[in-house]
């Protein structure tokens, strides 16, 4: 209907609606409003978030997203060769891009409420923006308005919406999808079938993810206390609630498992790929690996990938947790000792441990990260065993790896590198983190970590490729570790 | 243990004991020992079994021996001159089974009745653990516990308690000589002479193949199992078992019945065959270019797969509290324990767990099975019966337990069945040719692993050997594809220096290099044999019909 405002019956309408708008308060939302998705339609609009990259980011982050982020062809993916053969090898119903099991990570997951979003319209935008920030129903008018930043924080929850501000949100908005979740499971049916496996590291995803958002901005939010300024530890906070996060999700993801009627159970995947996956050699210090661990031969460990870093992660002194989380970690391993774990068992296990791990992450988001802080990650990093045979397996190499990756650009932010002994360790980071990362390479036509064979029945000395490994550590160990030239 | 054992009866008291153990196959019979029987001792073997210094030559022509030309009088001496099973206990000593122990948090390994189980021939029925499961440390003095697997260890404890005079009035007694001339010994029903004097029949390939199996391929109610812990601390892995190829290895020790004697009439062999109930004698069928060993491969065939189902069952068959199961031993080793690889052979095959990436039950017991029972024609029962194990197998990865145990229980005892359905049925040379076409079928087919692989290639050797025809083009060249097939061997480390080596000369007893054997299984690929095995298709599809023997 068109307003004819000469018309008295259309004056009075709307008189009474404006009279309406302004008199009656909005109506409040309840816990029954379920968000819903809305898709990006909006979002993407030329004068939201759909800029030509003239103004200040948030203007553009639509348009830099779609043509540089991964996320955006995640749908796309599954229209491809492997997906068909991944869908046809686990005799899926329906193709990869209609099946549930495969939209709920490659385009929008479904919400604990129950939301979903596989409508094609929907999920062939992939792994769009209200994966990340949340389904959009409840807040996309909301959001528009000047006080958004000062109020978000505090109705993020009512309205669906994840702020993603805050690191521990923001790494659960990856964890997600990256490590999984109820009805987002990448099992061992799936790798089998030719899926990638997964391995997330947070720091490593987000330094990889073209910015959408002012990082400069970002960074100084969450500068911590860092040498000046003009410097940052993010990077550093990533990192450490990357691995707590990451480990959280790693045992809720157990729970899930564990409760289900769909799952397969013993899960494969509950272990490590390499515990299985290598080549029966007569090498006697595969077996001391074990002995070292305190588990019996040929026993599955629980998690591997997401557990390797703990360690260091306790290193930041005023948020380490109490005994009762490494109890609680002991636990897990005595439910998984069998290849068949009790199935209540797991999920009580896993659960308890779920909950120190989330006090734990909540401790370091609050925490003010410092150059303290720093440096007892790096020195835990390459402190190494009594015995000094170093990583066990790939997993605990590759994560050493990439803390230390991450650690340099930590250092480099944090510092600015002004002191000689920062530069010191930034070479020696410089010499030693390829030549670790060349012997992390699997071998040309193969995927798993093949150049790990070698060893005797007789020595226990570790292959020639993780003592190379071993001795890249040692170099940056003694760079770590030397306090000449040191300043603030 | 149950009471006065002079008036139980021994096929009660077997049945007993079959219960107690829980396996659930005729065939157990064999390997039960009752607590009334006592061990002899290998020294009383060597006054007939020793007297011949003679070992027979490259070419294995029978030599006469003292006796009469029915054993071969030396046996004794080549088992202690060449065989390993002479040196199963003095292995307990090396330094890979005391890293064993110490992985395993055994502390001594030469005592520990899981280990002793297979490593010596005593039977354990007749050595009680003293604290956990270690067993005294004066069975070590004992020179039938310390020489390895010893004759009573297969043949059967030759003494018997529960018979009036004492230690030695079991077998051992019966079949000495002087004793023979009243009751002869040589021409009892072999059921008797194991029911009532403990006497193991190892000349009916069933029972044969069961009693290696028992170790070779494990035994859960005799305490016979190689776990996946064991092989973690570095137990060499157990092989494809077969029992043609192993008996030959071992090696021999034993007159085949076509060299034994029919000249003499004590000696006569078609009456023994005749008395003794052998299936091949029965209807005046037997024949000495019969293919036996080919026979005894296929029988075998079946029984390995049958005593692996069952270990499989007794596993899964235990109480919900058990932690016994799955174990992964019973599982394809390389199916697991592959570095991966893209592309990938195994992805090309049919995923024979029917789901990508699920455990599979060890793949090689099948497959001559498969071709065992294409004999009996009952090829088909079986793949509607491998079809149900699979999808109990498919639906969770390891299997339902709860259905596992059943299916794999009742497909061994069919199995079994089959097993002496077969070796009543002499294998002709016609018959054999067929065999070898089904099993180069099977080769050609490709997608074997390789232990798989292994199996056919054995089995080739067996019959192209027995039909004469052992250095045919098309057998070298698959011997050529399949190079790493073979073990490679080397001479046996002494461990007790002085206690097991020969008095005169280097041991002669071999043993397989590890160091050698299992780099090239990752790398395994069966292209090179699929398509040797194509080749011997061929070659044999062009062998005129009637006698396959060579011209």
């Amino acid at each position: 209907m068109t307003w004819n405002l000469k018309s008295r019956a259309h004056q009075a309408t709307a008189i009474v609606v404006i009279a309406t708008a302004v008199l009656v308060p909005g109506r409040e939302l309840t816990a029954q409003d379920a968000a819903r998705y809305v898709g990006t339609n909006s979002c993407a609009a030329a004068n939201c978030h759909g800029g030509d990259g003239s103004g200040k980011t948030w203007t553009s982050s639509y348009s830099d997203w779609v043509q540089r982020d991964k996320h955006a062809r995640s749908f796309t993916v599954l229209l491809g060769d492997r997906s068909r053969r991944i869908a046809k090898a686990l005799g899926y119903a329906k193709p990869a891009h209609k099946s549930v099991a495969c939209l709920n990570c490659h385009a929008l997951p479904p919400t604990p409420a129950g939301t979903t979003g596989h409508h094609l319209q929907l999920a062939s935008d992939g792994v769009s923006c209200e994966a990340c920030h949340g389904p959009a129903s409840l807040w996309i008018t909301r959001h528009v308005r000047r006080d958004w930043p000062a109020v978000k924080a505090a109705v993020a929850i009512s309205l669906g919406f994840y702020d993603t501000d805050d690191l521990r949100m923001r790494t659960r908005a990856c964890t997600g999808c990256h490590v999984g979740g109820p009805g987002r499971d990448v099992n061992h049916d799936l790798i089998a079938a030719g899926h990638p496996r997964l391995h997330f590291e947070m720091s490593t995803y987000h330094a990889n993810l073209p910015r959408h958002w002012n990082d400069a901005a970002d960074a100084k939010r969450h500068a911590g206390q860092p040498a000046a300024s003009d410097r940052s530890l993010r990077e550093l906070k990533l990192w450490a609630v990357g691995q707590v996060e990451t480990l959280r999700a790693r045992a809720q993801l157990s729970v899930w498992r564990a409760s289900s009627e769909t799952a397969p159970w013993p899960e494969l995947t509950e272990t490590r790929c390499f515990a299985c996956h290598h080549d029966l050699r007569d090498a006697r210090w595969r077996r001391s690996v074990v002995t070292r661990s305190g588990r019996r031969p040929g026993q599955f460990p629980w998690a591997g990938w997401e557990r390797s870093m703990i360690g260091a992660v306790s290193a930041i002194a005023s948020t380490r947790p109490g005994d009762e989380l490494s109890r609680a970690l002991v636990r897990v391993d005595r439910v998984t000792r069998p290849v068949a774990p009790d199935r209540d068992g797991m999920r009580l296990e896993a659960t308890a441990l779920a909950r120190r791990l989330e006090t734990w992450s909540d401790a370091l988001n609050r925490h003010s990260f410092t150059i303290d802080d720093l440096d007892a990650v790096g020195r835990q990093l390459v402190s190494g065993s009594p015995d000094q045979k170093g990583p066990g397996d790939w997993d605990q190499a590759a994560q050493l790896y990439l803390a230390l990756s991450s650690l340099q650009v930590s250092q480099k932010q944090a510092t600015g590198l002004v002191d000689e002994r920062r530069r010191s360790i930034d070479r020696a980071l410089e010499r030693g983190l390829p030549r670790m990362r060349a012997v992390l390479q699997f071998p040309d036509g193969h995927d798993s970590a093949a150049q790990l064979r070698g060893g005797t029945a007789e020595s226990d000395q570790p292959p020639v490729a993780l003592q190379r490994f071993l001795e890249a550590t040692r170099l940056i160990r003694s760079a770590l570790t030397d306090n000449r030239g040191a300043r603030r | 243990m149950i009471g006065n054992f002079r008036t139980v009866r021994p096929r009660a008291l077997l049945a007993v004991l079959v219960l107690l153990g829980g396996s659930i196959s005729e065939s157990i019979a064999q390997d039960a020992v009752p607590s009334h029987r006592a061990v002899v001792g290998f020294t009383a073997c060597l006054g007939c079994h020793g007297r011949n210094r003679q070992q027979p030559s490259a070419d294995d022509l029978p030599l006469p021996s003292p006796s009469g030309d029915w054993i071969l009088d030396n046996e004794v001496r080549t088992w202690a001159g060449k065989d390993k099973h002479h040196q199963a206990y003095a292995v307990l000593f090396s330094s890979r089974s005391i890293e064993m122990g110490r992985l395993m948090g055994i502390a001594a390994v030469h005592r520990d009745r899981r280990c002793l189980s297979c490593h010596t021939g005593y039977p354990q029925a007749l050595m009680p653990a003293v604290k956990g499961q270690l067993v005294a440390e004066s069975w070590h003095k004992n020179t039938d516990v310390s020489f390895g697997i010893t004759c009573e260890g297969c043949h059967g404890p030759g003494g018997d308690l529960a018979t009036a005079g004492g230690n030695r009035d079991g077998w051992f007694r019966l079949h000495l000589p002087p004793r023979n001339a009243k009751r002869p010994w040589r021409f009892l029903d072999p059921q008797v002479k194991f029911e009532q004097h403990g006497y193991v029949d190892v000349r009916t390939p069933s029972n044969k193949a069961r009693l290696c199996g028992s170790c070779h391929i494990g035994d859960v109610a005799q305490g016979r199992l190689v776990t996946h812990e064991m092989y973690a601390a570095g137990h060499p892995p157990l092989p494809g078992f077969e029992i043609a190829t192993f008996a030959a290895q071992m090696p021999a020790h034993w007159r085949a019945v076509h060299n034994k004697t029919d000249t003499k009439p004590e000696n006569s062999r078609s009456e023994f065959l005749a008395r003794t109930g052998d299936p091949f004698f029965k209807g005046d069928r037997y024949r000495l270019d019969s293919l036996h060993r080919t026979q005894a491969m296929l029988v075998g065939s079946l029984v390995s797969l049958a005593q692996s189902l069952e270990v499989t069952a007794a596993l899964s068959g235990q109480g919900a509290g058990s932690v016994s199961w799955p174990e992964l031993a019973q599982f394809e080793c390389y199916a697991c324990h592959h570095d991966l690889k893209v592309p990938a052979w195994r992805q090309r095959r049919v995923n024979p767990a029917g789901v990508p990436g699920r455990p599979v039950l060890r793949e090689w017991t099948t497959v001559l099975a498969s071709v065992a029972l294409e004999q009996v024609k009952q090829r088909p029962e079986f793949d509607s019966q491998r079809k149900k194990m699979q999808a109990v197998l498919a639906a969770t990865p390891f299997g339902r337990k709860s259905e596992l145990s059943g299916i794999a229980s009742s497909t061994a005892l069919w199995l079994t069945a089959r097993a002496r359905q077969l070796e009543s049925h002499p294998l002709s040379r016609a018959e054999g040719r067929r065999v070898l076409l089904a099993i180069a079928e099977a080769g050609a087919g490709g997608g074997l692993e390789y232990e798989s692989s292994r199996q056919l290639v054995w089995a080739c050797e067996v019959i192209y050997g027995e039909l004469g025809r052992g250095d045919a083009d098309e057998l070298k060249a698959l011997r050529e594809a399949g190079h790493v097939l073979v073990f490679p061997q080397r001479p046996a480390r002494g461990v007790g220096a002085g206690l097991f080596e020969p008095k005169r000369g280097p041991s002669k007893i071999v043993e397989i290099d590890l160091a050698k054997l299992l780099p090239p299984i990752g790398d395994y690929d069966p292209a090179e044999v699929t398509r040797a095995f194509g080749v011997l298709k061929r070659a044999v599809e062009a062998w005129p019909t009637e006698s396959a023997s060579p011209r």
